[in-house]
């Protein structure tokens, strides 16, 4: 295809694009006709009369109020928002999230310190029974029983100093230590002397983040109001239908939004 | 839309008075009234109003958003920190503690029944299975009952390993996702600004009065809707790219996969990381782990290809390119290699493990003045490290010490392939530039590392000039001792003598891995000896004799210490640090130094 024939091409879409835009406006023209006539139909007669000027001046003196009220209550909204602070809540949190592994990590290795005593206890208390057990069923002879009496002495003194060094409250009768109850006990007065739950303070916090969200879309709804409150009065006097629409639809929201600030505050 | 609203609004009316036509044109002036400008004003006003409501919307969103990913970030971060501690504890205890304890009572088991004591033995045995209620790590879930050797890291890997590596990803990510949420938060903030400079601008828009000329009088409005149209296209383009959604399926697959590759379980972790990729294709650890453990299998292709993912999925850090340029020199492809390395480099010009890699890359393709060059460079970065620790009083860091020893075993690798074309973790043999000069090169090169290793290490620089004295061959063996203890033969090792014994007793070291190099003496044991000439040596020179055991050196045998035998003689030095310990069995090789300077090396072998 050569510049020619290109041009040409242009030219066409040109002539389109112009027949295009005269319909256009022919269909804009009756539309416009369309919509003078609803208002005409559906709005009170646009006449000349005394009436016009007072109605219009009460309309406009209720959107400057109204407008008003609608900054009032952007400004109170500021104010309920200002009093939020999910940052705070988080931090809250954060604290108790990292009492919460200290405690643990402390818990665990008070216990395993106590433990590996028990452990030293376990094997000569253990030892200790095998040893009686050996000495009671045994008939060996004197040098044998007194080698393996001394040694059951030896593992008793040992099994006795190693009781020194963990909790004998955590000892269950068959012997076995408790873990648990004493992660549990230890857990439970840390919890009485600080905060080692973080979930509610996080919960708290999203929960503020998103009684927020709401009190912005809330300045969002009253922005539009404010909006529509400003274009108003800049509408055509005769259309008064239409300007009226547009204020009841914006006032309507106005309370709407109070209501949710009711709500939510 | 907005261009054709702006072109219908701010064309002028025609030349003949005829107002413009259309459907924006007809709606104005059915609700508004004639005059245009003031209308044209206002509408923009109110879009752009409206538009930063909008926006702020969206700011608060997105800042709400990221605070929410913070707090699950941060909450991640000390859960991870948590479980990790708390699962040391727990593994530190059931090794250092309850298996210690347990070989302990079944050493003294063994000992009862050598001493023909079956009852004895029993009881032991009835304490050692006590001790094993105290741990899962002696349960036979994880204690090899053939062995009587535990699986350490299959229990790390369960008891926290897995779980911890979930919290620190799920973290990694969250701070991901609060970075993007608050970066867009802020872009929205900054569009809000040039959002109320147009209105500024508008405000800014002189009255007819002042301006009569129509165009000057609307340059301001003009400029605040081509701000609010940009604003607009920015905010589309910000909306077109999607928040990305990370799968918490592919995290736990992921932390799968390490938990196993620790276990050195590398093809289910290979597995595992493939499940995690499907879920997630973008997540770029998982390529980097896949290479780690692709490169473990010898699939070097593999890694390498996985190495460059993880780089292109974002992981832009200087390891990755470090392990691709490694990936690379294995492969062969020495060009790569090289350049991958200098990449790394430009991020991290002070590591000299890296100037170590490129210089035996340079090696590897034959370039044997840039090799040199590399080498030079990364031992002056060493030295001036370790000047900066001494001027600061503290201690080189150990990981220099680690790069020498890595660099050392991958030169002697190299060498090994060099000479007999065993390439092991180097090069294809094919690929390699082999000549007379290369095999030179490399062989001064390790004696220059190994000798400056040593001198930084022990003086804090790097070694000078060596001086005229000579230690002769090595010999191996042990001694005749007088009822003093004083050794008065030498019987070297294979001669008949003294009967090496090793102990029974293993002995643990601090990393919870069981090291079999030295063992506990017994009775009998005779410790070996090494025994050289040596002359125009001076007292008070820093002599260094190091150990390798199976190739790797053992530290807790080098033997560091000033020379106080005088200038010419025979020495005769025990290998072990005391009588409390004997060698295990092994390859044995000795490196000996003095002031810094490698003189004699030799080997032995002790047992089958």
């Amino acid at each position: 295809m050569d510049t020619q024939q290109n041009q040409e091409m242009l030219l066409r879409v040109l002539q389109r694009l112009e027949q295009n835009e005269e319909r256009l406006v022919q269909v804009s023209r009756q539309l416009e006709q369309i919509v003078e006539g609803a208002a005409v139909d559906k709005a009170p007669p646009e006449v000349d009369t005394a009436e016009e000027p007072e109605r219009t001046s009460r309309l406009t003196a209720f959107v400057t109020l109204s407008a008003l009220l609608a900054t009032i209550v952007m400004v109170v909204i500021s104010l309920f928002q200002s009093k939020l602070d999910p940052g705070e809540a988080a931090n809250f949190g954060m604290a108790a999230a990292f009492n919460r592994e200290l405690v643990q990590n402390i818990n665990y290795g008070q216990l395993y310190s106590q433990y590996r005593a028990y452990t030293d206890y376990l094997a000569h208390s253990e030892l200790q029974n095998q040893l009686e057990q050996t000495l009671a069923s045994t008939d060996a002879a004197a040098e044998e029983n007194s080698a393996l009496t001394e040694e059951l002495a030896q593992s008793q003194r040992k099994a006795a100093s190693s009781r020194l060094f963990f909790s004998m409250r955590y000892l269950n009768r068959d012997g076995s230590y408790d873990t648990e109850r004493q992660l549990g006990e230890a857990w439970a007065r840390a919890e009485q002397q600080t905060e080692l739950d973080p979930q509610p303070y996080f919960l708290d916090a999203d929960e503020q983040r998103s009684i927020g969200m709401q009190f912005i879309w809330l300045l969002l709804w009253l922005t539009v109001a404010l909006c529509v409150y400003e274009l108003v009065q800049y509408f055509n006097e005769r259309r008064v239908a239409v300007r009226g629409t547009f204020v009841v639809a914006a006032t309507l929201s106005m309370l709407l939004v109070i209501l949710g600030i009711y709500l939510l505050a | 839309m907005s261009e054709n609203l702006l072109n219908e609004l701010s064309a002028p009316k025609t030349a003949e008075g005829e107002p413009p036509n259309g459907i924006l044109a007809a709606i104005r002036r059915f609700l508004f009234h004639e005059e245009a400008e003031e209308v044209d004003t206002i509408v923009w006003v109110v879009m752009i109003t409206l538009l930063i409501a909008l926006l702020t919307v969206q700011m608060e969103h997105y800042g709400a958003e990221g605070g929410q990913a913070l707090d699950r970030a941060q909450q991640y971060a000390v859960q991870a920190i948590g479980v990790k501690a708390r699962g040391e504890t727990v593994a530190g205890y059931a090794w250092n503690d309850a298996y210690r304890q347990w070989l302990d009572w079944e050493s003294q088991a063994s000992l009862a029944e050598q001493r023909g004591e079956p009852e004895a033995a029993a009881r032991y045995r009835a304490v050692r299975d006590r001790l094993a209620t105290l741990t899962p790590l002696l349960s036979p879930a994880y204690l090899d009952a053939n062995t009587g050797q535990p699986d350490l890291r299959a229990f790390e890997s369960d008891t926290y390993l897995v779980e911890a590596t979930v919290l620190q990803e799920r973290y990694v990510r969250a701070m991901q996702l609060y970075d993007l949420l608050m970066t867009r938060s802020d872009t929205f903030g900054l569009q809000i600004v040039l959002l109320g400079i147009a209105l500024a601008l508008i405000a800014m828009a002189p009255s007819e009065e002042l301006v009569p000329n129509r165009l000057l009088r609307r340059l301001p409005i003009l400029t605040a809707a081509a701000l609010t149209i940009f604003v607009v296209g920015w905010v589309v383009q910000i909306f077109l790219d999607p928040i990305p959604v990370y799968s918490d399926e592919a995290v736990d697959q992921y932390a799968q996969g390490v938990g196993l590759a620790y276990q050195g379980d590398h093809a289910n972790a290979l597995l595992a990381y493939d499940q995690a990729l499907q879920n997630d294709p973008d997540y770029a650890n998982v390529y980097y782990r896949r290479g780690n453990t692709n490169f473990a299998l010898g699939n070097y292709a593999e890694a390498a290809a996985d190495y460059q993912a993880a780089w292109d999925a974002g992981r832009e850090e200087v390891n990755v390119l470090w392990n691709l340029g490694w990936t690379q020199y294995v492969l062969g492809d020495q060009p790569a290699a090289i350049a991958t390395t200098q990449e790394a480099l430009a991020m991290a010009e002070d590591q000299e493990a890296l100037y170590f890699n490129l210089g035996l890359m340079h090696l590897a393709a034959g370039e044997v003045d840039a090799g040199r060059q590399a080498f030079d460079t990364g031992l002056e970065y060493a030295a001036r490290r370790v000047e900066e620790a001494k001027t600061a009083g503290d201690q080189p860091p150990s990981s220099l010490w680690s790069y020498f020893t890595i660099a050392l075993d991958d030169i002697d690798r190299l060498i090994t392939c060099l000479e007999s074309e065993v390439c092991k973790t180097t090069p294809p043999y094919a690929t390699l530039a082999v000549d007379e000069a290369i095999r030179q090169a490399v062989a001064e090169l390790r004696l220059t590392l190994k000798n400056a290793a040593v001198a930084l290490e022990y003086t804090g620089t790097l070694p000078g000039d060596a001086g005229a004295q000579e230690i002769g061959t090595f010999e191996f063996g042990t001694g005749e001792y007088d009822a003093a203890g004083n050794v008065t033969g030498f019987v070297a090792l294979g001669e008949e003598a003294a009967p090496l014994r090793f102990g029974l007793a293993i002995e643990e070291e601090s990393s919870r891995t069981i090291d079999e190099s030295l063992t506990l003496a017994t009775d009998t044991s005779a410790p070996v000896l090494v025994r050289f000439p040596y002359k125009s040596v001076q007292d008070g020179q820093l002599l260094v004799l190091k150990v390798y055991r199976n190739g790797t050196e053992s530290p807790w045998l080098r033997l560091v210490e000033n020379w106080s035998l005088g200038a010419a003689g025979e020495a005769v030095l025990p290998l072990a640090p005391s009588s409390q310990f004997a060698l295990a069995e092994g390859d044995y090789k000795l490196e000996l130094y003095l002031d810094g300077h490698l003189l004699q090396e030799g080997a032995f072998q002790l047992g089958s």
